[in-house]
């Protein structure tokens, strides 16, 4: 269940330069997100010709640990799961962790932020500060890669062929932001908001 | 110096996701002599030639594995986690903890 006020709520790494960047901000599942920039239609039309960035950071994120021969074990039939190592895994929105013997789960939303970059130029803004290999051949949708993103420790999950979630240290949020930004302007993009991005009808697999 | 390095979790990466752990080394005895602790601080076999060495994959899993590379040339022979590390070749080449 979503609920979506008008009322305070937690705030994202990213709130100074959102709201520097005209954001209208609501409550969403008790994390201040930026819905739209001032122009919806204009933001959904950029995440189909060029790329749009949005504050995604309010997505659930959890780090389980555990013994190698539990952790499968543990694996939620909700959420997106990743496994990092053989004794950690990145489990995303999911409500709530898994309880199960021999592991652990630490949420981890509030320390990485996350970026959704959408569009048919997704992939050509992220090579401008990430030099993960994301062709389609070698990271098909679905596919977590971690990594260096802006010379910084992150992760790069590919969820559709035009959209990629992006998640970083939360320190490093307006860090990020300038650099997408940057990046993003040359290719004719813009920041856009979750009713661009239309969240929560993502069809990804992990 | 750039080169690739394969995580044996995340896959082949560029050379500045990773740090150097420098070469492998023995632990020294639980109560060591002060000659065995200064060797095993600051004594390195610095070899010409294939080398086993410790890297961490910083920007990713953030694991520390092991990794056979030549310092002649930087070929990298394997990495590997170190339970699945090849067994130690040689007397000059021996396995070690971090």
């Amino acid at each position: 269940m979503r609920f979506l006020t008008a009322g305070a709520g937690a705030r994202s790494p990213l709130a100074a330069p959102l709201r520097e960047a005209g954001a209208t901000l609501q409550t969403l599942d008790g994390w201040q997100v930026a819905t739209h920039f001032g122009d919806p239609a204009l933001e959904r039309r950029i995440c189909g010709e060029s790329v749009g960035w949005a504050d995604v950071s309010h997505r659930r994120k959890h780090e389980i640990q555990g013994d190698p021969a539990h952790l499968e074990g543990a694996r939620p039939e909700r959420g997106l799961w990743f496994r990092l190592t053989p004794e950690r895994a990145l489990l995303l929105d999911a409500m709530t962790p898994p309880e199960a013997t021999g592991v652990h789960a630490i949420d981890i939303t509030i320390q990485l932020a996350a970026l959704s970059l959408a569009g048919p130029l997704a992939r050509d803004l992220l090579a401008r500060f990430c030099a993960l290999d994301l062709r389609p051949e070698t990271s098909p949708p679905g596919t977590l890669m971690p990594g260096s993103v802006a010379r910084t420790p992150g992760y790069v999950l590919c969820e559709t062929r035009d959209r990629y979630l992006v998640l970083f240290g939360a320190a490093y949020g307006e860090y990020i932001w300038t650099v997408v930004s940057d990046a993003g302007a040359h290719l004719g993009g813009r920041p856009v908001g979750l009713d661009a991005l239309r969240a929560g009808e993502l069809p990804v697999s992990a | 110096m750039s080169f690739l390095l394969r995580c044996p979790n995340c896959g082949v990466r560029e050379l500045t996701d990773f740090g150097f752990g420098g070469e492998t080394s023995s632990r020294p005895s639980a109560r060591p002599q002060s000659r065995e602790l200064a060797s095993y601080n600051y004594f390195r076999r610095n070899v010409a030639g294939r080398q086993r060495e410790w890297w961490v994959h910083r920007s990713g899993c953030q694991a520390w594995f092991l990794a056979e590379r030549d310092t002649r040339t930087n070929e990298v022979i394997w990495t590997a986690l170190p339970a699945d590390a090849p067994p130690v070749r040689s007397a000059g080449s021996q396995e070690g903890h971090r």
